[in-house]
């Protein structure tokens, strides 16, 4: 089995961390103090083109295989989880369904500028009464001649105030379960589509998420982003575990920036006379933390090659989501404790990345239902 | 218009490295990167052909298999060809060595113009450019922190030396070493990378004499650490800076 | 003349010889004492009475150039290969400033000769040996090497490195056509020189730095008014200069000069790795620095933890008052 990253693959790496080192790393701190979206850097970074990674040369990107989109995933989201969270959207969710489905003209509308930077995405499947429960989705698409209309608000939605796109989950057969889902896409200055509250979040500060709000929104037909009727479920699943194992890589991406902090702080801050590396407890806990987050790393992985293979993997990519999860999670707290009371101040980063690590818990699944999934997936039908 | 860029590739800030074998080596850990000052000029190397697309850019390295990576770092970037002189593992270390056989690389891939770092970040000579143009018996540049070309036979640098500042104009073929200001290396682009990561480099193979320098390498040595530091305390900022002053004045007759 | 014998190239520096040429020339001095052969200093023509003064009664014999103009790299390569295979000296030394560092590759080229440059230390071991250490790596280590028995020696010298010494010699003085040089084409259309007062970083007996600790560009006319209290030279971080507070020539550092001064004063710098490769060969540093964590306390000999804006004005006051 051989283990290692290609040569291109690192060279790949190296050229990201590169990129996010030199331009969104500078200004993590202040994006999440402003908590305003960072335009200058948005144009300044999708310009590069990276955002393409998973699509066609000819659409801009370099049909990257999942491993090396993993890869991006997690140097993005080391360099500012909140600025992550929405180049990743456009990357991936915001986009995937208009690439899937959309027709030449939706695509040169909304996926080539979006691929450039040039217009925002989004996805939008929480509401107010669903989030893990997406049977239970209330928002209808109901046609009316061959237009379709959307009714409904959708909450917790990334990018959504500034979006110039959304993919919409909508029901088409209300109290129909996941059969009626179906996507739509919506666009900015459609009437009745309109952006609601803005969420102020305790962490992933500087991405804007919140309400949007369909009122008798009236879309064509090609905007119905899918080949037949009542098959949204399935072709979310098609896409699932690479959301998965993204959130398991972004996971990575902030357990590896706390981990950095930490390990700098252990190398010179001193007490006592030496520098707390040298005492055992806190060496304890950067072994730990390596240890875990190589494993996480080693999961994401695997999970991301078996979806290049070809081989089912929702197990796989379920398990290094929740796994890299709680690496992440632990890794932040840990930090903030080797930081001691500077691990509460705001002027570090630790406590930022404690801040952030939870969106975690919810984004790509809640652990709680992965683990019901998992669990079901191997004791089987009983 | 051939513009060929002299890049080397070094051991990248975080590489831990310890003095190895007796003294005799020195163990670097296995991550590397285009020397600074080379990517300053490759980075103007691509921004002249971006002026003039008749302008072809050619990277060329001299070393063991790990200097591929600064390769693909200028292809990356926008240089159009890559060239790989097999070297040895000292090759680090000796600059006249070097200029020789980056010489006949560079006859052999041919030239008009000659882009390269002031210095490498590991050997920190800022020998081997100015050898390179007395091999090919062409005039050198250095520490060039601005050139001008208009397309055609002569190109103008400005160069800031410390003590002066001066303008030179020069005629190819020319060498010119770049310093800090000439020009801001890029962020390769996703169509940048994905030509670095597919770059095939072209193999030269060229004579070395190892063995042959003048000077024998002895030993690394550890440059003398600092004693503790000691801290200055005081009431206000006034206390501690006539302290200071006191230090360094009359137990240090410094000033 | 001949075997035994070592040559320093003297730079002039508008008309005057530079600091670093007197190192040399000192250096020079111990090893022609060692040795046992005459020391020749090179230098280009007009000699003014000032320039012999400057030689510090080291020289036993001066070549002095004679030719038109300024003394360009090509030339000097010239007329030293020239000089070289007519009398081979034992070591040729030379201030190593980017002056001598246009030229003398070449001239190591020209006599098939390897170069050392930017030497820091120098031993002569059993009369006859010669072994060198220079910094690699932004200094973080030192190479020592030894000279095999075919010369000659090819040295330049970092500046500060070497202490300087005076004499009482009197030279005589030769001279020696400067040749012109080959390949011709690089002609200088303007030439600027720093006013007078002007210290150049790598030469300077103090350097005070300023880091983005400092808060603004503002902040650095106290800086330069304290370097001019002092005489000494103003340097800069890297982020000082990258965020346009600073011109580049005042970096210090793995991408900006290497300075050895007696004086180090960082003020508002942090002290991350590659400025600290920039400054650690300084004799004495000083660091002020209102974070006590940061990393530039562990390469500083004195510290104060203070804010720089606090400090600076305060450190002004106490040095006009003494004076």
């Amino acid at each position: 089995m051989d283990f290692r990253l290609t040569e291109e693959q690192e060279f790949f790496q190296k050229v990201v961390a590169e990129a996010v080192d030199r331009m969104v790393v500078p200004l993590a701190q202040a994006i999440d103090e402003k908590d305003e979206f960072p335009w200058e850097l948005w144009r300044e970074f999708s310009s590069l083109g990276y955002l393409g990674l998973r699509y066609p040369e000819n659409l801009g990107g370099m049909n990257a295989d999942k491993v090396t989109c993993m890869l991006f995933y997690e140097e993005i989201t080391r360099g500012s989880v909140g600025f992550a969270q929405s180049v990743i959207m456009n990357a991936l969710m915001g986009t995937h369904f208009l690439y899937r489905f959309g027709t030449e003209e939706i695509k040169k509308r909304c996926l080539l500028p979006a691929i450039r930077g040039e217009k925002i995405a989004t996805i939008c499947f929480t509401e107010d009464q669903s989030g893990s429960d997406l049977a239970a989705t209330r928002t209808t698409a109901t046609r009316e001649g061959d237009a379709w209309v959307i009714n409904g608000t959708k909450m917790w939605i990334t990018n959504g105030p500034i979006c110039d796109f959304a993919t919409v989950l909508a029901t088409t057969e209300p109290g129909s379960g996941f059969k009626g889902l179906n996507f739509f896409l919506v666009e900015k200055g459609t009437p009745g589509f309109s952006p609601g509250q803005i969420i102020h979040k305790m962490g992933c500060r500087g991405t804007v998420t919140g309400e949007l709000i369909f009122d008798s929104v009236r879309v064509p037909q090609e905007n119905l982003l899918g080949e037949e009727l009542g098959k949204g479920m399935v072709y979310l699943g098609e896409i699932l575990n690479e959301v998965r194992a993204m959130t398991g890589a972004m996971a990575i991406g902030i357990s590896r920036a706390a981990f950095e902090e930490g390990l700098q702080y252990a190398r010179k801050r001193v007490a006592f006379g030496n520098p707390i590396g040298t005492y055992q407890l806190i060496r304890a806990k950067i072994a730990e933390m390596a240890t875990e987050i190589q494993a996480s790393r080693l999961m994401v992985h695997y999970a991301a090659w078996r979806i290049d293979q070809g081989l089912d993997c929702r197990n796989e990519a379920a398990m290094a989501k929740m796994f890299a999860t709680e690496v992440c999670l632990k890794v932040v707290d840990e930090v903030t404790r080797i930081y001691g009371a500077n691990g509460f101040a705001q002027e570090y980063a630790p406590q930022r990345y404690f801040r952030d690590a939870r969106f975690l818990l919810y984004g790509g699944g809640t652990h709680e239902i992965l683990k019901d999934f998992l669990g079901r997936q191997i004791v089987g039908k009983l | 218009m051939h513009i060929a860029v002299l890049v080397k590739t070094v051991p990248d800030s975080e590489a831990r490295m310890e003095i190895s074998d007796g003294g005799r080596g020195l163990r670097v850990d296995e991550k590397w990167e285009l020397n600074y000052f080379d990517a300053i000029a490759v980075e103007k190397a691509v921004q002249m052909k971006e002026a003039f697309p008749q302008v072809k850019v050619t990277a060329i390295a001299y070393g063991p298999s790990y200097v591929l990576e600064g390769l693909r770092k200028a292809v990356a970037m926008g240089a159009d060809e890559a060239v790989h002189v097999e070297g040895g593992e000292s090759s680090w270390l000796y600059p006249l060595r070097a200029a020789r056989v980056l010489s006949q690389a560079l006859r052999d891939v041919g030239f008009h113009l000659i882009l390269c770092g002031r210095k490498a970040t590991d050997d920190d000579s800022g020998q081997v450019g100015p050898m390179v143009a007395e091999f090919l018996g062409i005039p050198h540049v250095s520490w060039a922190s601005s050139l001008e070309w208009d397309g055609g036979d002569s190109l103008v640098a400005v160069r800031d030396l410390g003590d002066h500042k001066e303008k030179v104009r020069f005629s190819l073929p020319a060498l010119v070493t770049a310093h800090k200001g000439l020009a801001e290396p890029r962020v390769p682009t996703i169509q940048g990378t994905m030509r670095g990561m597919r770059m095939q480099a072209r193999k030269l193979q060229v004579a070395e004499e190892p063995g042959t320098e003048n000077w024998k390498l002895l030993r690394f040595c550890e440059p003398r650490r600092r004693p503790q530091i000691r801290l200055i305390e005081g009431d206000d900022p006034g206390a501690k800076a006539r302290e200071l002053v006191r230090i360094l004045r009359e137990e240090m007759s410094l000033l | 003349m001949g075997k035994g014998s070592i040559w320093v190239w003297v730079e002039k520096s508008d008309g005057k010889v530079r600091q670093a040429s007197q190192e040399a020339l000192s250096q020079g001095r111990s090893l022609a004492d060692e040795l046992g052969g005459p020391l020749v200093a090179i230098m280009a023509s007009p000699l003014s009475k000032g320039n012999l003064e400057d030689l510090c009664g080291l020289a036993d014999r001066v070549i002095a150039l004679e030719g038109e103009g300024e003394a360009g790299p090509f030339s000097v390569v010239e007329t030293l290969e020239e000089l070289i295979r007519k009398d081979s000296p034992w070591a040729l030394l030379a201030p190593g400033t980017p002056s001598t560092m246009d030229w003398m590759p070449r001239l190591s080229v020209r006599i098939g000769v390897d170069m050392v440059s930017d030497v820091v230390g120098m031993e002569l071991l059993d009369g006859w040996r010669l072994t060198v250490k220079r910094p690699v790596h932004g200094g973080r280590f030192l190479v020592e090497m030894e000279s095999k028995e075919e010369g000659p020696r090819l040295l330049a010298l970092r500046p500060r490195a070497f202490a300087r010494k005076t004499g009482s010699r009197n030279p005589t003085v030769d001279r020696f056509p400067m040749q012109a040089g080959r390949p011709l084409g690089v002609q200088v259309l303007e030439r600027a020189q720093r006013e007078k007062g002007f210290v150049d970083l790598s030469e300077a007996r103090i350097v005070v730095s300023g880091g983005r600790g400092m808060g603004g560009p503002e902040a650095f006319s106290l800086l330069e008014e304290l370097a001019s209290l002092l005489g000494g030279a103003v340097g800069a971080s890297r982020s000082v200069v990258d965020s346009g507070w600073r011109p580049a020539s005042e970096q210090v550092g793995k991408s900006g000069r290497s300075v050895s001064p007696d004086l180090y004063m960082a003020f508002g710098i942090s002290g991350a790795i590659h400025h600290i490769m920039g400054m650690d060969s300084s004799k004495v540093v000083v660091a002020v620095n209102k974070d006590p964590n940061a990393l530039i306390f562990q390469h500083a000999d004195l510290g104060i933890v203070d804010d720089v804006n606090h400090i600076l004005p305060a450190l002004v006051e106490e040095l006009k008052r003494r004076s």
